[in-house]
């Protein structure tokens, strides 16, 4: 997982590793509630690494989307492969994300004030 | 300076002096003595293993060349006990090669005479010092242990509580059964650890109507399982509304009563139906959770119903129910993630497409062989290791309808959906349809699957 600041200064790319199972959740849990907390209430979290991920997986990003919206912020999820897509579609969790494929797009729109 | 170092150092030790040469033996416990030091002396090796056994002893200063058992063999011997004391040997030959046997028999230091007081006192500081860290190390030693123990016995509790706990779990699921007018249940439940985050139910809510659930937390464990039970509690007949036959006003009730105090994003994926047993109706309502699978005489399609938010993500979500009609020898089955998303280490996911084909080759089977079938299927499919959670439920209608008179004047022929905005007119009418089921406001701008593509059909491979 590797965060990188971005052009705003409450703003951060999360990219997420290759695995999102429920023997990773605990860590990349914690590793964004810190980033929240720090300050980073505008996250984009980047999937197009991600290959696997399960519901526990998906109960990380739920759980960052509840915690920015608390503190007046936004998430959106980057380039989700089709897998990983399917499986957000079938749990209706695309209803309640913002998801973009385009890097760039992405970036601006959270960037913006 | 030196003095009290050393009468620190050296308090509570007791030494132990063999010397065969009594004038010897005198000149060291006097010399010892006068230095504070608690000191016992015997005249042989042979005493001194004797002695050994009786008191409480630190050290040992040992002569080299004794009648019987020489100093180095008296060494091997005290070193081969569980707790061996610092041994100084004492010689009067000065040969490396001397040093070098004393040491390898496990004496700890060597003093060759004639000494000089002054360094044998330095030699016990330095013995004194090894037997206090000693002393040390078995104090936290003793400590670690009892510690290790207080966690073994702590851990044994936890994992027969979880044992109890399973126990529980499983005692509250439905096992396969017949059911009020000829319907039948069939149940198959595969924990993946000893606890499950995955829980069903069936419940007779009257003498016509029978209310089934199938539910999956996130994760799983004890604390996902530990939000199952409390769902299931809420789900229960006495504090749960099922006799107002509306699954979409009992999901609403259970998303708002969802609690995730920590935070963790913990949600739940849920399908609640309720079917009428004499006409065949059934409303059932998903809630981010795989859709049914439907199978009869030509074999087993995905139903495509209306799917709403998972419990947990909004408060504020309205959940609406589809409608449509199970005939004789038509079973609904409704099933967790982990039945489909089992890895296999080459092959990849078991997946959705697989599993209904699946369905679809058995589909002759009895409802019970079918989910045996299946099981075994995804046994070998994840290489006997389980990967998650698997339920399946299998809802069987009669093979030989007794519909009610309204439907013998109008057969229902085809498996239909419709959510209750496009709903007939008298259902409309019912006072409380827009409190119960509003149209659903998109809540972001990704499209929803229109009501028009709510179409049963076959998936074929």
């Amino acid at each position: 997982m590797k965060f990188s600041p971005l052009a705003l200064n409450n703003a951060c790319l999360v990219t997420l590793p290759k695995e999102m199972v429920i023997t990773q959740t605990p860590t990349l849990r914690a590793a964004i509630t810190h980033q929240i907390e720090t300050g980073s209430n505008k996250l984009v979290l980047d999937l197009h690494q991600v290959e696997f991920i399960d519901s526990s997986g998906l109960s990380v990003l739920v759980s960052a989307l509840k915690l920015t919206q608390k503190k007046a912020g936004e998430i959106i999820l980057l380039s989700p492969s089709s897998g990983v897509r399917a499986l957000i579609e079938l749990t209706r969790l695309h209803h309640v994300f913002a998801i973009y494929e385009d890097r760039t797009a992405a970036i601006e729109h959270i960037c913006e004030q | 300076m030196l003095d009290s170092l050393f009468k620190f150092q050296t308090e509570n030790l007791n030494i132990l002096i063999v010397e065969d040469t009594q004038s010897e033996r005198c000149f060291i416990a006097k010399l010892l003595q006068s230095m504070g030091l608690h000191v016992s002396s015997c005249s042989s090796a042979e005493q001194a293993i004797l002695e050994y056994e009786r008191q409480e002893v630190d050290i040992v200063i040992s002569d080299w060349r004794m009648p019987g058992i020489t100093g180095p063999e008296l060494c091997e011997h005290l070193k081969s006990l569980p707790f061996p004391p610092y041994i100084i040997l004492l010689t009067s030959n000065n040969l490396a090669e001397h040093m070098i046997q004393g040491i390898e028999s496990g004496a700890d230091d060597f003093i060759s005479k004639p000494f000089v007081p002054s360094v044998l006192k330095v030699r016990i500081l330095a013995a004194a010092r090894i037997v206090k860290l000693q002393r040390k190390l078995t104090h936290k030693n003793s400590e670690l242990n009892t510690a290790l123990a207080n966690e073994h016995e702590y851990l044994e509790q936890i994992q027969s509580d979880m044992k109890s706990a399973v126990k529980l779990q499983s005692s509250h699921l439905p096992s396969s059964s017949h059911l009020i007018n000829q319907w039948h249940l069939a149940t198959r439940f595969n924990p993946a650890q000893e606890l499950a985050g995955d829980i069903f139910q069936c419940i007779e809510i009257d003498k016509t109507h029978i209310g089934f659930y199938l539910l999956d937390v996130t994760g799983h464990g004890i604390a996902a399982s530990m939000q199952s039970f409390t769902l299931a509690q809420q789900l229960s007949c006495s504090s749960c509304d099922w006799e107002s036959l509306n699954p979409a006003l009992i999901i609403n009730k259970l998303n708002q009563d969802f609690e995730d105090p920590e935070n963790n994003g913990r949600f739940a994926t849920l399908i609640l139906g309720i079917v009428n047993s004499l006409t065949g109706e059934v409303k059932l309502t998903v809630a981010g959770h795989p859709q049914p699978i439907l199978l009869d005489d030509t074999g087993a399609r995905l139903m495509e119903l209306d799917s709403g938010l998972p419990l947990g993500i909004d408060k504020q979500f309205s959940y609406r129910y589809s409608k449509f009609t199970l005939k004789s020898h038509q079973h609904l089955m409704l099933y967790s993630d982990g039945l489909y998303e089992s890895q296999h280490p080459k092959f990849g996911e078991f997946g959705i497409t697989r599993l209904v084909k699946r369905c679809d080759q058995a589909h002759s089977l009895s409802p019970e062989s079918l989910l045996h079938h299946l099981s075994h299927s995804i046994d070998l499919w994840q290489q006997k290791k389980p990967q998650d959670d698997i339920s399946m439920m299998l809802l069987s209608a009669p093979s030989l309808f007794k519909q009610s008179r309204t439907l013998d004047s109008a057969p229902v022929k085809e498996l239909y959906f419709s959510h209750v905005a496009t709903e007939d007119q008298t259902f409309k009418n019912e006072a409380d349809i827009n409190e119960v089921l509003p149209i659903q406001q998109p809540l972001s701008k990704a499209p929803i699957t229109s009501a028009s593509d709510c179409i049963s059909r076959r998936i074929y491979e």
